[in-house]
Order: structure tokens, then sequence, then C-alpha cells
């Protein structure tokens, strides 16, 4: 059902077992996985439908980023960002989880991916996307005439197609759970704690600048990596500093990934380039070129996929010029009045005759792919979710985010590269061109994913949720999305994002079970 | 024994000549490269005179030590000479081309990596002709 804010107000004696904040893919999947004995408090801040000033609230300070950028990665309203997501999956890699002791700021998963490939498993089956897992297609080697190549290797991501909006496809049945009550335009301004530090309540602010609290047994912050932070640091409660910021931990380690679009070109050789087409049809979509774990683990190098692009591909014997020079040989013979853009657009014959062409003078099927750069972000203190002095207009303060990108990941992904293209030219699978500057920052620009502000960490002074993604400090306060990731890999986080959601479903149910339910009623 | 330090430098330029003719002129240009996979001189790239004339500029600019046919077939054939026991020509070039990345001896020419041997290669042709 649908309720106002207000309405909650009226029943602090009657808790919800659970209150959500935030309706984005963390959120809505937390929902839908929690059992149905459960009563749930939903709370988004804007409605079903894009408002601009609702979105406006998200606007804040930065340092090292577009004057714009916080307002435009992220979507205010019930589905949340699954409505500016590319629905490009991919799990993070096992070296992704591992601490990288000769970079400053790592830390590593308190578990290793297997505790995560159930949730993967979850996670691919409800965006309808094949396992990972089975046969071994986390990742491939690129190989040469059946052969495998020595530290390349191919890895896939997948679609959600469509993508999966969880506003979309989930409102009605959010909206019809007797268990579920939504809150939309409930603006989350902090969380009220006890003084033993477990939090008793969500203090909010709907579209009239009405307060009210929202009363549960446990809590799911789900905003966003971004607003995350924002609501804990605004919770200050229990502590002058922010809810689970004993360690000013909270805010720090914010990574973004800086996709280098135009990176370079990749021309392959014949047989890598075939088995590079066939799994691109395979994954319908992307796929990337990583050198192998044991050699970043060797050289010290920081996670790289290369994203080879799928329709770009240009075979080499399709030439303009050999086109013109069949298209000239035919003439003279009278045939091939048919040829070139003048057919319709039915080339079939040109590519068949073409290739004949290409075979007879000797060439074979290489291939040349345009790829983007794929770096891994990497945690820095220094970049940081802060409190601004302004506030929006529900009268809660902004936030400032400063992020700068460092040399040493320039650094980094120079190596990396040098180390893919002696890799393929050393095992004649192709050759590597490289078309930006590491070290220029205007080439790195940070995107749309906002991650590590709450890290994970068994130890407070290090992070600030533990294992479980709860608060330390609290019992009944977890984080769900990417704040909590300590490394971010290159791949896309959603889908660790709702990974790591079923993760707290399940274990909210069962800390829920272990006390006894109380229904909101 | 090793057959390449024996060859001349006539026989040597010969032999490369005679490369880049089996190569044929059909191919395309994709920047300044040419791949020439599905020859023998895997995978190395072949280059229209437009494209050698572009790489040896670049290239000399950078080591105008090198601006010598002399220069340059020395080092080749030693280049040759360190991989090519026992193997044709055609696979000494080949596999001095992969020691080269293997051991991080690269050029980089308009963003492509590529193997010293093989851009001197290049090099060697372009300044032959003239």
């Amino acid at each position: 059902m649908i309720a106002s804010a207000s309405a909650a107000a009226g029943k602090p004696d009657q808790p919800f077992d659970v209150c959500i904040v935030g309706s984005g893919p963390a959120g809505i999947t937390v929902a839908r996985s929690l059992p149905k004995s459960l009563s749930i408090a939903l709370v988004e801040a804007g409605g079903f439908d894009y408002e601009a000033d609702s979105q406006k609230s998200y606007e804040g300070d930065t340092v090292g980023l577009p004057p714009d950028y916080l307002s435009t990665t992220r979507s205010r309203l019930f589905g949340g960002s699954s409505f500016c997501w590319g629905g490009v999956c991919r799990p993070l890699d096992a070296y992704d989880l591992e601490r990288k002791d000769w970079l400053p700021a790592s830390i590593a998963w308190p578990f290793g991916r297997e505790e995560l490939l159930p949730y993967y498993d979850r996670a691919s089956k409800q965006l309808g996307l094949q396992s990972f897992f089975a046969d071994g297609r986390d990742r491939r080697a690129l190989t040469r005439d059946g052969a495998h190549s020595e530290g390349l290797v191919l890895v896939p991501f997948q679609h959600s197609d469509p993508t999966l909006r969880f506003g979309t496809e989930y409102r009605d049945e959010l909206v019809r759970a007797e268990n579920i009550t939504l809150f939309l335009h409930a603006n989350a301004m902090a969380f009220d704690s006890a003084p033993g530090g477990d939090v008793q309540a969500l203090a909010v602010v709907d579209k009239a600048r009405q307060r009210s609290r929202i009363a549960a047994r446990y809590f799911v912050l789900a905003t966003g990596g971004i607003e995350n932070a924002r609501i804990l640091l605004n919770s200050t409660g229990a502590h002058p500093a922010g809810l689970g910021n004993r360690h000013d931990q909270l805010g720090r380690y914010f990574m973004s990934h800086t996709p280098i679009w135009g990176a370079g070109q990749i021309v392959f050789a014949d047989t890598p380039a075939r088995d590079m087409e066939a799994r691109l049809r395979a994954t319908k979509g992307r796929i990337c070129l990583s050198l192998d774990d044991d050699i970043k683990r060797r050289e010290r190098l920081l996670n790289l996929g290369l994203a080879l692009q799928y329709g770009r591909r240009q075979r080499l014997y399709r030439g303009e010029r050999q086109v013109a020079k069949l298209r000239e040989q035919l003439l003279k013979l009278g045939i091939g009045l048919n040829l070139g853009a003048g057919d319709g657009g039915k080339n079939d014959f040109v590519e068949r005759a073409v290739a004949g062409f290409a075979k007879s003078t000797g060439q074979g099927e290489a291939a040349l792919f345009s790829f983007f750069a794929l770096p891994e972000a990497t945690p820095d203190p220094n970049n940081r979710v802060t409190l601004s002095t302004r506030t929006d207009d529900y009268g809660m303060r902004r936030v400032s985010v400063r992020f700068r990108t460092s040399e040493q990941e320039a650094h980094n992904l120079e190596r990396s590269l040098g180390l893919i293209a002696n890799r393929l030219g050393g095992q004649a699978l192709g050759r590597i061109r490289i078309e930006f500057n590491a070290h220029d920052p205007a080439a790195r620009i940070a995107d749309q994913h906002h991650m590590g502000t709450t890290r994970m960490h068994d130890d407070p002074r290090r992070g600030v949720v533990d294992r479980d993604c709860i608060v330390h400090g609290t019992r009944n306060l977890f984080v769900a999305g990417s704040s909590v990731f300590p490394s971010a890999g290159f791949a896309n986080p959603t889908f660790t994002i709702i990974a790591l959601a079923h993760r707290i479903a399940d274990h909210l149910a069962r800390s829920a079970r272990s006390q006894g339910g109380a229904r909101h009623g | 024994m090793d057959k390449w330090p024996r060859l001349d430098r006539r026989q040597f330029l010969a032999l490369v000549s005679a490369l880049g003719l089996a190569l044929g002129a059909g191919g395309v240009a994709t920047g300044v490269l040419v791949i020439s996979d599905g020859n023998p001189l895997l995978p190395g790239f072949r280059l229209d005179p437009d494209a050698l004339r572009h790489v040896a500029e670049r290239y000399l600019a950078d080591h105008p030590v090198e601006k010598s046919a002399e220069f340059l077939e020395r080092e080749l054939l030693a280049a040759v000479a360190a991989s090519g026991a026992g193997k044709s020509l055609v696979d000494a070039i080949a596999i001095a081309v992969r020691r080269d990345f293997a051991a991080g001896n690269t050029v980089v020419l308009d963003g492509w990596i590529l193997s010293r041997t093989e851009v001197r290669l290049w090099v060697l042709q372009a300044l032959n002709q003239g």
C-alpha cells in the first residue's frame, strides 16, 4: 500500500519490522527478498515519476568533478538509479576482493568471492541472465589456433536486456504487497539512535515540509553511494561526527570508475579475431581483454579491462581502397553495377567478393577492434563525501564531494597496457594502439558509479560497516549498495549491489526470525 | 650452427625485399598499419610506400643515429642471428619480433606499440626506397 509519512508518525509504539530507505535496485531487492511475514516500510524521496524539484536535493559542492555531477548521475524516484542504469552486468573478480599491500588505502573484503557466488546467481536469475559461473563462463583464455595464450583473458559481461527498470517492473507488485507500506516523497533526513547505539527511527520530511518519524526494528539504508554517507553524516544524535563515524571513516574512500572512451584499437590476428567475434555474439554485448590474475599479483597491477566494441569491428579486407579496386576490375568486365552504396544497402555480394579477393591476395581475416579502457577504481581517504554548509529545500545539509585520480593509477595503467601489448605481440596475437595519455586528468573523468563511502571492514577503525553490512556501533542498521565496497574492480557495480542486497535480506531475515517478528498494524 | 651471420648485406636485402614483394600490394591501411596475417611473416605488418616513409620519418626523428642502412642492417642481422639458428629467415624474423615484445623492446609510433625489429625493417625498406 501507499501511505503518507505522517501516517506512520502516529504509531511510534507499532514499529515496522524493517524500514528500507531508498527504492533503487538495492532497496527494492531487499524488500522483495524478505519474508512476507515481515512488515516493511519502503521509503522513497521521489515519486513514481521524475521530478526536477526532488532531483535538486542531490546538488552539492564538488572538487574535481563537474558542477552538475551529483544531480545528473542519480535518479531520485521510485526505482531509483535503475532508471539511469545501462544494464551492464559483471561480477567482481576474486582479485578485486583482495588487499593490495602496495596500495596504501587498500583493504580486503571481509570475505572471498565464493561467499558472493550464490547471491550473484540469484542476481543473474532476477535479471534474466545466464549464470556467470557455469562452465567457466566467467572468463576464458584468449586462444590462437586452439592453443591458450599466456597472460591474457577474455572477460565477458552480460546485459540485462531490456534493462530492468526496477520502478516499472516491480511497482504493482510492491504497491499490492500486504506487508509493504510505500512512503513516497519522504525525504530521509537522519536516523534517531538510542544511547546504546541501535537505531530507533528514521526522521523524514515530506513535500509539505512536514516532519515525521518512522519507527522500525531494523533499518536498511539504500540511497546510493553518496546519499548513504550523507544521511549517516547528518545523523548526529548518537555521535556528533555522524552515525558509524567514531573513527572518521564515514564518507572517505569515495571511488568512481573513470572509463576512457576511444582509448585505442587492437588488431587481432586471424583466429583470435574469430574467437573474439564468437564470444561477442555469445555475450550479446561487452567483452573485455584483461591480464590474468597471476600477472596482476606478480606485477602489482590494478585491474583493467579493455572493452572491445562490437559493431565497430572492421575486417581489414573491407577497406575502401579494395572495394574501389574490385569495383574497377568488375566494371572493366561489364559486371558489378550493383556494387556499393547504390545497391540499397545489400552489400553481401560485395562482402563475399571482397573476401575472396582478399584471400586470393594472401590476407586472412584479421580484424580491428576499437576499445574503451576500464581501469580499476582505487580507494583514497582524501576522496570523500563531507557535508556542505548549504542545505537543500528540506533543510538537510547538502554534500561536498572531492575526487581526484592519482599518478599511481596513471603509472599503473600505463604499465598494464604495456604488458598487454607485449603479450599480444609476443604471442603473435596482434597489436595494440593507445590513443590517450594516462597522465592527462582530462582523459579520466568520473562516471556515475559511486562507491566506497561506507566501506566494509570488521574493524570499526578501518570501515563503517561490518561483514554483514551492519553499521559499526549499531545492531540494526544495514547499509546496502556500492557504498560498502572496499574496492571496486572495473566491473559495473549494479550487479554486485543486487547480489549484496540478496545477501543482506538473508541475514536480516535470519536476525528477525531469531528475535521474533512484530507486525506493524 | 647459425646460418644468418653468413648472409652479406646484398643477400639480406634481397631476402627482405622478396618478403615485401611476396606480401603483395593489396593491403589497406588502418592508420599506418596493414596486417599481414595469413602471410608467413606472422604477425608482422606491411606498409605501403607512403606509410613506410611516414614511419621512417617518425622513427628517425627520435632515433637519428639509426638513419643509416648499414646500422639498421647490422642491428637486424644481429637480431635475426640471435633467434635464427636452424630457422628460415621468415621464422627468425618472427621470433625476433616476439622476443622484442617479451623483452619490452618496443617502439611507439602513432600510438601503436610495435616491435623494434619490425619497425627497423620498415625503416630500412624506406631508406632503400629513397
